[in-house]
């Protein structure tokens, strides 16, 4: 079959049966811009929440580390949600050429997979941090009790490394190929 | 409006080479046209609308199938003929028609390959399929060589449609 032909095979294919209509996508618009502004209020809320609980933390404090782990705890949790807007929403050019565009999202899912998704929570290290710190001085000494969920939580951890290194190596060689066509 | 009248059935054969599954491909079509629809405010003649309209549908469909691969493993052009040839050529044969061979090669691809693919079957030249892609001339010149080669190969069965 020539060329020609297979073009014309391919745009003669039949049409989906569902059109969709000027109106249908405007309801689609409308409901992308709702699930925008309900994101953002969720995220206020999220962040009202977290605000009244890391408050609680710091009424009830009864000391300096306390208290500091309460704001800590306010200032982490505002980090994250500010983080996760811009990832889920992010400023982009819709219309990026599709070569550039496919390499920056498998460079995304590249960076996740070596370990970049744990900037999300970074705002969160202080709090966690000093809470590690406050479990350790407070509390010493490890229990016997915990052995069996640490090594669990050990090997579940070590296989997600794993996995995410299979996933990496396959994504490096996609971005490589791109980075060729994109070059030369 | 314009745009998703003079561009739809291109449109939904773009969703159907990237979305084998019915209802997937309902959600893509949709999420294609409403970036479309959001992106059009922000035209600004720097490319012509055919083009911003291929990339908007190109960089939505690539986000699609990043999202939604799961554990279907794609393969570049080098290595169609042996996803998809199958087990049984005559039987295949029988059991399929041209088009939905094509289909199937096609959505087997990975991202890159398949868009250049789509664009070369859409009948874009190559200077056209690098603004929509930002892939360097001499890069396409190769891809069609080898595209143009995987279809022969695919196709060369005898008979019109292939069989």
């Amino acid at each position: 079959m020539a060329a020609d032909d297979l073009k014309a095979l391919w745009q003669g294919l039949d049409r989906e049966a569902e059109s969709l209509s000027l109106d249908r996508i405007h309801g689609l618009v409308r409901r992308y811009e709702r699930r925008v502004r309900f994101t953002g209020a969720a995220l206020a809320v999220l962040l009202l929440l977290v605000g009244l609980l890391g408050g609680q933390m710091l009424v009830k404090a009864h000391d300096l580390v306390m208290r500091a782990m309460g704001v800590l705890f306010i200032a982490g949790e505002a980090g994250v949600c500010a983080l996760a807007y811009r990832t889920v929403f992010p400023e982009r050019d819709p219309a990026e050429p599709a070569g550039a565009y496919l390499r920056r999202r498998l460079q995304i899912r590249l960076d996740h997979a070596r370990g970049r998704w744990l900037l999300m929570i970074s705002p969160l290290f202080p709090f966690m941090a000093l809470n590690v710190y406050v479990e350790l001085t407070r509390h010493p000494g490890f229990p016997r009790g915990r052995l069996t969920t640490l090594i669990i939580f050990l090997l579940a951890i070590g296989l997600a490394v794993v996995r995410a290194r299979v996933r990496a190596r396959k994504l490096r060689a996609q971005i490589q190929e791109l980075d060729q066509l994109l070059a030369s | 409006m314009e745009a998703a009248a003079q561009f739809g059935p291109a449109l939904d054969r773009l969703a159907r080479g990237y979305e084998a599954d019915a209802d997937l491909r309902r959600d893509l079509r949709q999420d294609i046209h409403t970036e479309l629809w959001r992106s059009l405010a922000r035209f600004d003649g720097r490319c012509s609308l055919r083009t911003w309209v291929y990339r908007v549908a190109h960089n939505t469909a690539a986000s699609h199938v990043l999202k939604h691969k799961g554990k279907r493993s794609l393969v570049g052009l080098e290595e169609i003929d042996a996803v998809a040839a199958g087990d049984n050529p005559e039987q295949e044969l029988l059991e399929r028609d041209a088009r939905q061979r094509l289909l199937q090669m096609i959505q087997t691809l990975k991202p890159a390959d398949r868009q250049l693919t789509l664009l070369y079957l859409e009948d874009l030249d190559a200077a056209a399929i690098g603004e929509v892609t930002g892939l360097s001339a001499g890069a396409i010149a190769v891809k069609i060589h080898r595209i143009k080669a995987a279809l022969a190969e695919r196709f060369k069965e005898g008979g019109d449609d292939g069989r």
